[in-house]
């Protein structure tokens, strides 16, 4: 019998991985044939909106159909659920649909403000831990209903070749001076300061200037259309404004005004085709003219020093800037390409500078609110004096009002 | 014959044993435990992994055909042999059934959220098993073989995670007090200490002319990309590390850049792979030599039924997820793996200091020599 068992194993040795092929086969193949595809048990989501609405979670997702379509865009499709807890409203919607969520897609999600003014970082803390959704998806919060905007952004992608998630893309990569990623918003929370910013999206029915997520229509279109039309009008123009609302412990406390974020570009070095604009220039053949500089390299190097245990931060700017624009009221033929840095355009750069960081730390200091990251320049700088600093502070929040800072320019052409 | 490796395959395993347990949930608890300060701990715990490859060269270096167990035998006895080689198969145990968790955790976080510990049991388990039933030869050969694409596909990880980064500041490391250090490093002990293997299977590594530098070349460049990995993890993390318990993933995933460029992660996934079968591989060998040790005889069926019938148990019924294995080691299991790192190195240091008698032969002075 033992004998028998031995050969057995001997054969069975000689073809082990043939044996273990069919047997995995056996087990699985079956199973594996009668499960539906997983286009049919997951639904693929591509943005996220969450809104409040009567003392309830409104949360709705932008999904992906994989039903063909005759032009190019995408064939989304808005579903929303409506419940007191996320992972309710999330259910909900599981149950309209008939397939699970599948988050790994999601570009971007949509908080609107009525929303915001309550603890989002504990439910978006929430869905990363539990939907798998990934920390790198870009954060917006809208002024208006989140569902709105993604039944816009639905609309626009399905009509044109422009998506809102590679405009929001684009506008992190090109414009906006902070990253407002879903991970950078939690670190913001999970910080010393618990200050987070995101971008702030309007739509607007009246805008002049966005993008119109309503398809063209041509002369030939009938009455109907056109009422239809007018009906959808409302609420159809996405506009994407260079504001940032700023949260702290989670919450929505203000929104920073595009001026007052000016200042942010000079202390946070991420910034990339941003525009500096010096009026009163009377030199180099120019009378009172204002000069438009794009920027094209800003390297800062903060300077950290402590005096009378009060900090003082000097942020060193190395800029380099291309000339764009000239304007003056006096005729004068010069083109921007001719203008040089001297010593006192130089001057003019760092009080125009200089202006504009003051005008958003003194908002900051107003709001007791560290965007900056000030707290994380001091700290990494010297922690046990500025511990010392902070301790020696009746409230350790308004800490941003005792720190000095100086501003140190040294503009030069850019040479492309 | 006796079963033989070259240091170039000794090398290749140093370097795997270094990544395997590194990639995915230490970065995470090296922040959890040690906030800012976690860079600090990782060096602190390399440079005592490095000092103890160190010791087992030399001690290679001074008896070039012995290994761990005969060299205890010798000293101390075979009931203290044997009962350091349980000691060595019940860490080697513990570590094989993390790896399994942390593929696991890895496979549903990246792959299949659906993927059961079953499904990855069938396919992780028996190819550990035919690497280990083919021998420690044709495991090494397959070891270096797959360590070129290991090593590219890190450095891609490395560059994907890294491209819109920059180089910025990365704030201060050493904020915490040495005391949290020395303690996460005591927590954390488990997740290093990969090269106990080379005490095990020393008496298998050819002997080489430059053995130290070689492996330690190896050694040191894998520890540098590792480097870099905490580094931009800690970068993009830091506060959120938490929420990060699949690091290596997530580091390439985070590139917003070229997230819209379509599914990167796919690098990351291959390297992973790679690393915890060979890995796997590996600690089934230095598992069977220990079962040799311990039991004093060769049947290969009897160690791999035995083994996967342990570690089938372990993983379903005991530590059926990472949480509970990293729970477990961390509230127990630490102070086992630092009895380990005491007692061996302990034993070790004495044996350099204190033996002066020339135990080998002439041949092997000639020999040992050429290390």
């Amino acid at each position: 019998m033992i004998k028998n068992i031995k050969k057995y194993l001997k054969k069975f040795e000689k073809s082990f991985a043939l044996s273990y092929f069919f047997i995995i086969m056996i087990i699985f193949l079956p199973t594996a044939i009668t499960m539906p595809s997983l286009s049919f048990r997951g639904a693929i989501i591509t943005a996220i909106g969450i809104d409040k609405v009567e003392d309830e979670v409104e949360f709705s997702v932008l999904t992906l159909s994989d039903i063909s379509k005759d032009n190019m865009g995408e064939n989304t499709k808005v579903v929303s659920g409506k419940n007191s807890t996320v992972a309710n409203a999330i259910s909900s919607i599981e149950s309209q649909i008939g397939r699970r969520l599948k988050m790994g897609h999601v570009g971007y999600v949509i908080v609107s403000q009525s929303f915001a003014t309550e603890d989002i970082a504990s439910v978006l803390n929430t869905l990363t831990i539990t939907t798998k959704l990934p920390n790198s998806v870009s954060l917006i919060m809208s002024r208006d209903s989140a569902k709105d905007v993604l039944s816009q952004a639905s609309k626009l992608e399905q009509s044109s070749m422009y998506k809102l998630r590679e405009i929001i893309q684009n506008e992190f990569n090109v414009n906006y001076t902070k990253d407002t990623s879903l991970n950078n918003f939690l670190k913001g929370y999970f910080s010393a300061t618990k200050t987070s910013t995101l971008v702030y999206l309007k739509l607007d029915k009246d805008a002049s200037t966005g993008i119109n997520s309503s398809p063209e229509t041509d002369g030939a279109s009938n009455e109907n259309e056109s009422n239809q039309s007018q009906q959808t009008k409302t609420n159809n123009v996405i506009s994407l404004q260079r504001e940032h609302a700023v949260f702290v412990d989670g919450k929505l406390k203000y929104i920073l005004s595009v001026d007052e974020m000016k200042g942010i570009n000079w202390i946070v070095e991420n910034n990339l085709q941003q525009l500096l604009t010096i009026t009163g220039v009377n030199e180099q053949g120019l009378n009172n003219a204002s000069l438009s500089f794009e920027v094209q390299q800003n390297i800062i190097k903060p300077n950290v020093a402590f005096r009378n245990n009060k900090p003082i931060i000097t942020f060193e700017l190395s800029l380099k800037l291309n000339p764009v624009e000239i304007i003056q009221q006096t005729k004068q033929m010069k083109s921007p390409k001719d203008i040089v840095i001297t010593e006192e355009l130089n001057n003019k750069i760092n009080d125009t500078i200089k202006k504009e960081v003051a005008l958003t730390l003194n908002k900051l200091r107003k709001e007791k609110t560290d965007v900056v990251g000030i707290y994380k320049i001091l700290y990494s700088n010297n922690h046990k004096k500025f511990n010392e600093f902070l301790e020696s502070l009746n409230d350790k929040t308004d800490f941003l009002s005792f720190v000095k800072i100086n501003m140190k320019v040294d503009a030069k052409i850019f040479a492309s | 014959m006796k079963e033989q490796i070259t240091v170039r395959q000794t090398a290749c395993f140093c370097a795997i044993s270094l990544l395997a347990l590194k990639l995915i949930a230490l970065p995470s608890l090296l922040f959890e435990k040690s906030s800012s300060s976690g860079l600090v701990v990782a060096i602190v715990m390399f440079v005592a992994d490095f000092l103890m490859l160190f010791l087992f060269l030399k001690i290679k270096q001074k008896y070039p055909d012995c290994s761990l167990y005969e060299i205890i035998e010798k000293f101390l006895g075979k009931i203290t042999a044997k009962i350091l080689y349980l000691f060595i198969f019940t860490f080697f145990t513990f570590k094989l059934c993390m790896l399994i968790n942390e593929g696991l955790s890895y496979m549903q976080d990246v792959v299949d959220e659906d993927c059961s510990l079953v499904v990855f049991l069938l396919t992780y388990l028996p190819v550990i098993t035919a690497l280990c039933y083919g021998g420690l030869k044709s495991c090494a050969r397959t070891c270096e073989f797959g360590f070129v694409f290991i090593l590219i596909g890190f450095i891609i990880c490395l560059f994907l995670s890294e491209v819109s980064l920059g180089f910025g500041e990365i704030g201060s490391l050493f904020v915490e007090d040495a005391n949290n250090i020395i303690n996460a490093c005591f927590d954390l002990n488990f997740w290093f200490s990969d090269f106990l293997f080379v005490a095990i299977l020393a008496d298998k590594i050819k002997i080489e002319k430059n053995m130290k530098r070689k492996i330690f070349s190896y050694v040191i460049f894998i520890t540098f990309l590792l480097m870099i990995l905490y580094f931009v993890y800690f970068r993009l993390f830091r506060v959120t590390a938490f929420l990060h318990k699949t690091a290596i993933a997530d580091v390439t995933e985070y590139n917003r850049n070229i997230g819209n460029s379509g599914n990167i992660d796919i690098v990351s996934i291959l390297v992973y792979l790679f690393v915890i079968y060979f890995q796997g591989s590996l600690y089934m060998n230095c598992l069977k030599i220990c079962y040799n040790k311990i039991f004093g005889y060769n049947n290969i069926y009897h160690f791999l039924i035995a083994t996967n019938g342990v570690l089938i148990f372990l993983t379903y019924f005991v530590f059926y997820n990472i949480q509970k294995i990293t729970g477990f080691v961390l509230l127990y299991f630490k102070y086992f793996g630092v009895l380990l790192w005491i007692i061996i190195p302990f034993i070790y240091i004495l044996l350099l200091i204190f033996d002066k008698e020339k135990k080998y032969d002439k041949k092997y002075k000639k020999i040992s020599k050429k290390i």
